[in-house]
């Protein structure tokens, strides 16, 4: 294939596409009474979205307690720099993947032998006992006043260049080369032979179990693989706002990804949670800037959707444009 | 010390008891219609703030028995205009539907009542303390007690001595036989909803004078209600009242011993029992399992 | 597909360079207004409290508007909820601070939330004022150039009440301290008076954040029989445990003391119970008889009739007094840069500050320095209207009751 061709299958792939979008999004966000650090919230959720799709759009499984993981990664980040270092800059990011990543494998370990509705409630208990831990341990955690005076190291290779990332439009597309990475390899992962697995284990997990896969292990791992980008997505967002609190793993916040995910489209689509977290992030944003009663719209256009939209923004939109569903299933 | 370890035992029984009333609403529509009903919660707080309302025009009893009454209707509403259209899809539906319901129903709480809390005074004739000699107690805590007994065991006359309690507890083993037995389905869900939601106002009413009114407490009252089902097994009414005791009686224990892992300990429990017994202390086979 | 054909590609590429080049160029509005970031707590535990942070701003902010706002600019006030949040407060001041570009912010919900707001100052470099904390460390170590701290620290607060205490009520305390930074503080400092007078710590209670059930600490209260329960909460979790001391009938054996004493706390749970309590320390309330006061209480009557708290709150109070300064500041400086605004405020004495003696701000340590007042409850017949049910019986002149600053605040570089 020459080299034109291959630039041609480049732009049209639906990941330069949502890259674009992403990239201008800091930019094109003012102008609907946004700002640039509502884009840097968004595109962290998106992460951390994606991540969370893993197990319900491909796996099936839904985990009710996942915001707990996001606020591991926060506290992994925060507790790096406050006890260990501060200075080089993937250290704290790399302890909030690590802390998280570990703690997830022993959860999936856990919970993958149950699957349904079980699953998802156990998933419910582990998360709000992750949080109280963080809200109680006072000593570790900050409890409520959290942990706070952290930095943003500089992103420097030594020799090379030095970037301060403490301006906001700076900080953004430096997640947004996370982003870049997350997307790559969630990507990569859901397109493997792994993949193919975990969407028949959604689809029928007897089935798998029939055809001679360890679905426990084929759970397990998957859950562990959402619990280390889950982290990242923590650590970034403890970078983003300087600070760790336990409210982060409040099980209100898991409800918002499910819902984020669910309205975007994640059940059929790869890019769905990524629609969702952006329509979810900035609605409520508007909305509470404009009425002390947000709640009761947002409540409702959830409700709208899920009676009759439950595929989703992005299952919508398949069925009017076919080439959005290189996602699941083909 | 020992009165001292009675009064948190006694708290504790209290504190169970009430647990299981929440916790049995709850539990009625999860196993009748397998519907994980997050606003079930919202519906405690919602009667909880009409009782605020209403306690200083009609007085407490009357207030016990209209506010639940208004929450019950609302919940057939809600039932008949929103949640009978998920009825065959996967249960998450359910439980995100309900969720969102209950996301709007506290905005429009805030919107009435306002962001602020309040608190309703005890009825005049439970206010104060009695002193049995080795132990002290609160007066009102005594009565709400008695008063979640006397709910318990009236909802156990209706689902053991009345027909219609019959066609509930048959539901929880088999929808489709019910119908096949000639009784109107949608109207059983409806009432059976409406039940649901009656017996959370009427928690919500109970409650309130001790743990006071805050737009918040819909959603904090739905994890011990979780908590409780899941120990006990769903769609098990006796398992809701062990359940509940033993959620209640370890809380109460705890804050003795370790105050901080009090709110903890129900999720400890919850673990524990799962990972032991995962249909739940009392649980038969659930139809939300497949 | 539609994204391969040439005019779709060429119509995203210019829109994009378009969107590029106005947000780079920045479009400019022609007088844009002050504006005032106000993160308050209109829900959570101090869910009361956003609304009369609110009040007391825009009481200061009336006058200036009615005269042309500031340097030819109107003043307008930029709410967010914080939810009584640490969290959800550090996202809000930087939404204000980015999108709406605010001047100055007021930050209210409590120590941790003023903690999160006094960080992002420092990094921000925005003047922000904290109107309802009494954290020691907000006027010391968590404090930086760009914050001023309203309330009066907690060391001072239990200078001010604790000899009253122990003089009228006796030697043996017990301790209900809510178990969260505010709370130990308070507490720490309490212990430590009490220890310096030969009294005795009898026992104490951490309460967990949110608990609701407060019987198992009554319970021990009532077995450790001491002199006086201080009670180290605030917010609806101070309305439930009195609300329970009452029903526990604590008051048949304990006098029971709520140092930080709020008036929207006593209307929620009633004369009744507040009577039970000893003295408490309001720290401000129209009642004091200091020049100014009356005709503050009718304008604030005036504009707010329908106030779900009858009388102006203490937060009312120092919101007001905050904007109102800062304002004068920036009138009297013909400015609104914030270094500028800073300086000024230093040492700057507020001759009408609504309590006997000119209070003045600090300039090593940006505290706001006023005298102190203990209330004790009215009895029924000298009660005027509802929510009007304490009475100073002792003033601390604020010179007689600060200890030195412990950091030079003024010697930061900008």
């Amino acid at each position: 294939m020459n080299l034109s061709n291959k630039i041609l299958i480049l732009i049209k792939h639906p990941i330069t596409l949502a890259l674009f979008l992403f990239a201008i999004l800091p930019l094109v966000l003012p102008f609907i009474g946004g700002y640039i650090s509502l884009a840097t919230e968004v595109i962290i959720m998106s992460i951390f979205a994606l991540a969370f799709n893993l197990l319900l759009g491909y796996t099936g499984l839904t985990s009710f307690g996942h915001a707990a993981y996001l606020g591991l990664g926060a506290y992994g980040f925060a507790l790096c720099e406050l006890h260990l270092t501060q200075r080089i800059w993937f250290v704290p990011i790399l302890s909030g993947i690590v802390l998280t990543g570990i703690l997830s494998f022993l959860v999936g370990y856990v919970i993958s032998k149950k699957k349904g509705i079980y699953y998802s409630l156990l998933t419910l208990a582990i998360g709000q006992l992750f949080y109280f831990v963080g809200f109680r341990w006072n000593e570790v955690t900050g409890g409520e006043t959290g942990l706070t005076g952290l930095v943003r190291p500089t992103l420097e290779v030594p020799g090379l260049f030095s970037l301060n990332l403490s301006n906001a439009l700076v900080f953004y597309y430096f997640v947004f080369v996370a982003f870049l990475l997350t997307i790559l390899l969630l990507w990569r992962i859901v397109h493997s032979p792994f993949g193919a697995v975990l969407q028949i284990i959604k689809q029928n997990e007897g089935r798998a179990k029939y055809l001679g896969y360890n679905t426990f292990w084929y759970k397990c791992v998957c859950f562990t693989i959402s619990g280390l980008f889950s982290g990242f997505a923590g650590a970034l967002y403890a970078m983003f706002t300087y600070c760790a609190f336990a409210d982060y793993l409040y099980w209100i916040n898991s409800g918002d990804v499910v819902m984020m995910t669910l309205i975007g489209g994640g059940l059929t689509s790869f890019f769905g949670p990524l629609a969702g977290a952006a329509i979810f992030i900035i609605a409520r944003n508007l909305f509470s800037s404009f009425t002390q009663n947000w709640q009761i719209f947002m409540g409702i256009i959830f409700v709208i959707f899920i009676l009759f939209f439950p595929e989703g923004l992005f299952g919508i939109l398949k069925k009017q444009k076919p080439f959005l569903s290189k996602g699941i299933g083909g | 010390m020992l009165s001292h370890f009675l009064n948190h035992l006694f708290n504790g029984i209290v504190l169970g008891l009430l647990f299981t009333v929440i916790a049995l609403g709850f539990s009625l529509v999860l196993g009748v219609m397998e519907v994980v009903n997050f606003a079930h919660g919202v519906l405690f707080a919602v009667g909880a703030y009409l009782a605020f309302s209403l306690v200083g025009v009609i007085g407490f009893w009357w207030a016990l028995l209209v506010c639940p009454i208004l929450v019950g209707v609302l919940g057939m509403f809600l039932e008949l205009g929103l949640i009978k259209r998920i009825y065959n899809l996967n249960p998450l539906f359910g439980l995100l539907l309900t969720f969102s319901i209950a996301m709007a129903i506290e905005g429009f709480i805030k919107l009435i009542w306002g962001p602020m809390g309040y608190t309703i005074p005890a009825p005049p004739f439970a206010a104060g303390f009695i002193n049995l000699g080795f132990m002290v107690y609160s007066k009102y805590r005594f009565i709400q007690g008695v008063l979640a007994l006397v709910l318990i065991l009236a909802l156990w006359l209706f689902l053991e001595k009345t027909t219609y309690g019959a066609v509930i507890k048959a539901g929880t083993v088999s929808m489709e036989m019910v119908m096949a037995l000639g009784k109107n389905l949608p109207r059983v869900r409806t009432f059976v909803f409406g039940i649901g939601s009656f017996l959370a106002g009427i928690a919500g009413v109970l409650t309130a004078p001790m743990w006071g009114i805050r737009p918040g407490i819909g959603m904090e009252a739905m994890m011990p209600a979780l908590v409780v089902v899941v120990v006990g097994g769903m769609g098990s009414f006796y398992g809701s009242i062990l359940a509940g005791q033993l959620v209640g009686i370890v809380t109460g224990i705890t804050v003795m011993f370790y105050p901080r892992l009090s709110d903890m300990v129900m999720y400890m429990l919850m673990l524990v029992v799962f990972l032991g017994r995962p249909r739940g202390l009392m649980g038969t086979k659930s139809i939300l399992e497949e | 597909m539609f994204w391969e054909r040439k005019r779709f590609s060429i119509g995203v590429l210019v829109g994009a360079a378009v969107l590029m080049t106005l947000s780079l160029a920045g479009i400019g509005f022609a007088q844009e207004p002050i504006k005032i970031g106000l993160v308050g707590p209109y829900s959570g535990n101090w869910s009361y409290l956003g609304a009369c942070l609110e009040q007391g701003a825009r009481m200061a902010i009336d006058p200036f508007n009615a005269k042309g706002g500031i340097i030819g600019k109107k003043i307008e006030l930029v709410i967010e909820d914080n939810q009584s949040n640490p969290g959800v407060t550090t996202q809000k001041v930087m939404k204000v601070i980015e999108k709406d570009k605010v001047n100055f912010i007021l930050v209210g919900g409590g120590t941790s939330c003023s903690i999160s707001a006094f960080e992002v100052a420092k990094r921000e470099k925005v003047l922000t004022f904290s109107c309802d904390a009494n954290d020691n460390s907000l006027n010391a170590d968590k404090a930086n150039r760009y914050t001023f701290r309203m309330p009066e620290p907690n060391y001072e607060i239990v200078r001010a009440i604790a000899p009253s205490i122990l003089e009228k009520y006796g030697k043996r305390w017990y301790f209900h301290t809510a178990d969260y930074k505010w709370g130990w503080d308070i507490a720490e400092t309490f212990k430590a008076f009490l220890k310096e007078k030969g009294g005795t710590v009898v026992g104490e209670d951490l309460i967990p954040l949110e608990a609701r059930d407060f019987s198992t600490y009554i319970i021990n209260v009532k077995n450790a029989k001491p002199d006086v329960l201080i009670i180290v909460q605030g917010g609806m979790a101070g309305v439930a445990a009195q609300t329970q001391y009452h029903e526990f009938g604590l008051a048949k054996s304990v006098k029971r003391i709520q140092p930080l004493w709020d008036h929207d706390q006593w209307l929620i749970y009633g004369y009744e119970i507040a009577k039970e309590n000893g003295l408490g320390l309001v720290e401000w309330d129209i009642n004091i008889g200091a020049p100014g006061c009356k005709e503050f209480f009718q304008e604030w009557k005036r504009k707010y009739p329908m106030s779900f708290v009858p009388v102006p709150m203490l937060d009312t109070y120092h919101s007001h007094m905050a904007t109102r300064e800062a304002l004068r500041v920036m009138t009297e400086l013909g400015t609104i840069h914030t270094p500028d605004v800073i300086k000024k405020l230093e040492g700057r004495v507020v001759p009408d500050s609504l309590t006997h003696s000119q209070a003045m701000i600090r300039a090593e340590d940006h505290q706001y320095l006023r005298d102190a007042y203990i209330f004790a409850v009215k009895e029924p017949q000298e009660i005027k209207f509802n929510g009007d049910w304490v009475k100073p019986i002792k003033r601390i002149p604020w010179k007689e009751l600060y200890r030195p600053p412990s950091i030079r605040l003024d010697r930061e570089p900008f």
